[in-house]
């Protein structure tokens, strides 16, 4: 057995690993390690385990319904407090005689702070298109793993009839024309309960709930803008809504009931 | 009377929310649960949001945001926690990289042994080492190796001088190593393991 003696400092192997040593000694590391068989393998090992941590869950993307519900908060939050304008414009008046000057400086000011508060319900729009994006996309994928040819109402009754074990009393939400259908499914092992909505124009929507259809309470109906709204919900974190057109079908999770409101009156 | 103003929800949107998948992973390998990643991360977010005004434009948003992130992590892990975490030297002093002198022929094996083993471990197992590691350790670590920052961006995330960032990563890896080690001997694949 022949001993190799090695005094490189583990610690410096771990700095050389991040990049993080000065240039010089970075490179006269570089060219140790192309020739020291004992810290090239330790090298080794550091650099296997950063990239075990490294790979752990790469692919993890936040769940849209994360991002919808910070992007709602967001668009709903109340303005925060920022010091300066009301306070500048009141010094004015009390230590500047310059009244008429003072007053056009407040108006303008007023006008461009109307103009920083009028709420902005963008962002939760673009997550809702991006979300119908993703679902048309879905759905394409949904029909073509099961057979069914068309977007055709009828041929997706037939097949729930034929494929799933139907759970849902239709008859709790004969308000709303809109959902056509309702079916257990299992992904990934998991038993979820699947609404479809008529979305009009032969395109129907497939919208699911992580939750046994047992705990789906009755659907609750809210008037936003004189027009009825469809709330449905599974153990009262998961909502999905939806209205007599079929166009308005958001699942969302644990969002308040509020916010649902004010989303609805952007949406509808 | 104070004006009350809301930052600009569009360009909060193109310089913070861009950064929601990175925090997101972050936070699941920071937190014990979905859930309670999805509460670390909306928090930040809104705490973001509501300081949005004090960031200053053209700096570092993705550091920012993690700072905000590590320090909510931090203080509520603390809150949880019923007395100062102490981390034994004696814990992750010993690995299994020999410090001493070594035939070569122990590092020839060492080199299939270790490839294996790394290849056969699984997220779940990954995500239990390093849960395993102190909170400070771990976060350094996530910071580092997942999510690239130098050691000075993580020293100014984490609140701490470069050279605890230096020893944290240090010793963090160093106790990954054993762990390593310890769950390959545990599941059969380096029953040689234990060192004299």
């Amino acid at each position: 057995m022949t001993n190799i003696v090695c005094f490189v400092d583990e610690a410096e192997l771990n700095l050389f690993l991040d990049n993080e040593l000065p240039s010089s000694r970075q490179t006269a590391l570089g060219e140790h390690l192309g020739r020291c068989f004992v810290c090239s393998i330790k090298y080794d090992v550091v650099h296997g385990l950063k990239d075990i941590v490294r790979n752990v869950g790469r692919e993890v993307r936040a769940p849209h319904a994360l991002r919808f519900q910070i992007m709602s908060q967001i668009d709903t939050a109340p303005a925060g407090n920022v010091a300066g304008f009301w306070e500048t414009a009141r010094n004015i008046f009390i230590f500047r005689p310059l009244l008429p000057i003072g007053i056009a400086v407040a108006l303008v000011a007023a006008l461009f702070s109307t103009v920083l508060l009028r709420p902005s319900s963008s962002g939760a729009m673009k997550l809702v298109n991006e979300m119908v994006h993703e679902h048309d996309e879905y759905m394409a994928g949904f029909q073509s793993d099961n057979g069914i040819q068309s977007a055709d109402p009828q041929e997706i009754s037939q097949w729930i009839a034929v494929n799933s074990d139907m759970k849902i009393d239709l008859g709790r939400c004969d308000k709303s024309p809109a959902l056509v259908g309702a079916c257990e499914i299992e992904e990934d092992g998991r038993n979820i309960t699947g609404l479809f909505f008529d979305q009009g124009e032969k395109r129907i929507s497939l919208f699911m709930l992580h939750s046994g259809a047992d705990d789906m309470p009755e659907a609750m109906t809210m008037k936003v803008k004189e027009k009825s709204v469809y709330f449905g919900s599974s153990t009262g974190n998961n909502y999905v809504l939806w209205s007599d057109s079929g166009v308005v079908c958001i699942l969302v999770s644990r969002l308040p009931k509020d916010s649902l409101i004010s989303m609805a009156e952007d949406l509808i | 009377m104070l004006a009350k103003i809301k930052p600009d929800t569009q360009s909060f949107e193109r310089e913070a929310i861009v950064h929601l998948d990175a925090l997101y992973s972050s936070a699941l390998r920071m937190s014990r649960s979905e859930a309670e990643a999805e509460d670390l991360v909306q928090e930040t977010y809104l705490r973001a949001f509501n300081s949005y005004h004090r960031f200053e434009k053209g700096t570092n948003c993705r550091a920012w945001l993690f700072r905000i992130m590590t320090n909510i992590f931090i203080n509520k892990y603390n809150r949880n926690k019923s007395g100062p975490e102490i981390v034994r030297y004696d814990d992750i002093d010993d690995c299994y990289v020999p410090r001493g002198p070594v035939g070569a022929d122990y590092f020839q094996n060492r080199t299939l042994d270790h490839h294996w083993v790394f290849m056969n471990l699984l997220d779940d197992d990954v995500k239990r080492l390093l849960w395993d590691l102190p909170a400070e350790f771990r976060i350094s670590l996530i910071l580092s190796d997942i999510q690239g920052f130098t050691y000075a961006d993580v020293a100014e995330i984490t609140c701490v001088k470069i050279g605890t960032v230096k020893s944290r990563l240090f010793r963090a890896r160093k106790k990954l190593q054993k762990g390593l080690w310890e769950w390959a001997a545990a599941n059969g694949y380096a029953l040689e393991a234990k060192l004299a």
